[in-house]
């Protein structure tokens, strides 16, 4: 594969992707999960390889977005929002070692 | 299942044969495994530190967002996070681990000390908040890269452990059964052969 521009967005509701607006990150604002898959879809068409969804939006379309899990690109990953106490990513951790391993040994 | 198969000699030869590749791609598939193992857990660790570092510094950062936003107002905060400081470019590659086709991203330049808005009718706290969301981008990126590797190759083992399974307790194992069969099968016949002879030899000498 060869190297080839990307962009980076970021999916989730104004406040807290505001910030991530300033950072250089393309903002779409959404407070619906069954609108993310779509979106998705339709920001990789348009060359947005990175793409960051809130953690509240990521597990309302957990499911849908496992398509992505086999190919190196798009990048679709949760990031925390306001509601996010941690426990969440460390799950998908501790889910992929369990995958990987057959228990979490770390 | 031994009954279904021809015991010939054609059919021993060829059951041979695939047991010798079946065992190879066992020890291939199980070498492969093994390799992405090692790597996983090397990058599972690299991904549960940036997950760390990311989640606090985000975190520090949504803190002084809020702080901003409550001494400037909604609408003042918005004006002047309309526009970003600049667009950064990331260029995406891939790279192999074990033939699994992994992300690799670099980002193209920085927007380090560059701020979307004037000093005028902004806080210090929104500066804070701005700089240190630029300065986290670039491990931001680091964590999806880590993030995915991590996705495809937990999903590419599971693979590869079932087929090292499914060769090592029910292929070879049912190729070996097949071959004793039919081994013993043609044995046996070998020996029926033999006895005919023996007993048409007996009764051509008894006339």
């Amino acid at each position: 594969m060869t190297e080839r521009k990307l962009k980076a967005a970021v999916i989730g509701s104004k406040a807290v992707t505001a910030l991530y607006g300033a950072a250089g990150v393309a903002v779409f604002d959404t407070d619906d999960p069954s609108a993310v898959p779509k979106l998705i879809s339709k920001l990789y068409g348009e060359g947005y390889g990175i793409i960051f969804t809130v953690e509240s939006l990521y597990k309302g379309c957990e499911n849908a977005l496992k398509k992505y899990l086999t190919d190196p690109y798009p990048i679709v990953i949760p990031v925390p929002d306001e509601t996010s106490d941690g426990s969440y990513s460390k799950e998908r951790i501790a889910a992929n070692i369990k995958k990987a391993i057959g228990s979490d040994l770390i | 299942m031994a009954k279904q198969i021809n015991p010939t000699r054609m059919e021993l030869t060829r059951l041979k044969r695939r047991l010798k590749t079946a065992s190879r791609g066992h020890k291939l598939l199980k070498d492969k495994q093994n390799g992405m193992t090692k790597k996983f857990m090397e990058q599972i660790r690299l991904n549960r530190k940036l997950r760390e570092t990311v989640e606090s510094e985000l975190a520090a950062a949504a803190r002084q967002f809020r702080s901003a936003s409550s001494a400037m107002g909604e609408k003042e905060l918005a004006e002047a996070l309309l526009l970003p400081a600049g667009e950064i470019g990331v260029t995406g590659g891939a790279g192999n681990i074990m033939s699994v086709q992994v992300p690799v991203l670099h980002a193209d330049g920085s927007l380090a000390g560059s701020l979307p808005y004037g000093f005028a009718d902004t806080s210090y706290e929104l500066d804070a908040a701005t700089l240190s969301m630029v300065k986290l981008f670039p491990t931001l990126l680091q964590l999806a890269e880590c993030e995915k590797t991590c996705d495809m190759l937990a999903a590419e083992i599971e693979k590869t452990r079932r087929r090292v399974n499914a060769l090592e307790h029910v292929m070879i194992p049912e190729m070996e059964r097949n071959i004793k069969f039919i081994t013993m099968k043609l044995e046996d016949n070998e020996r029926q052969n033999i006895t005919r002879l023996m007993k048409i030899k007996d009764v051509i000498n008894a006339r």
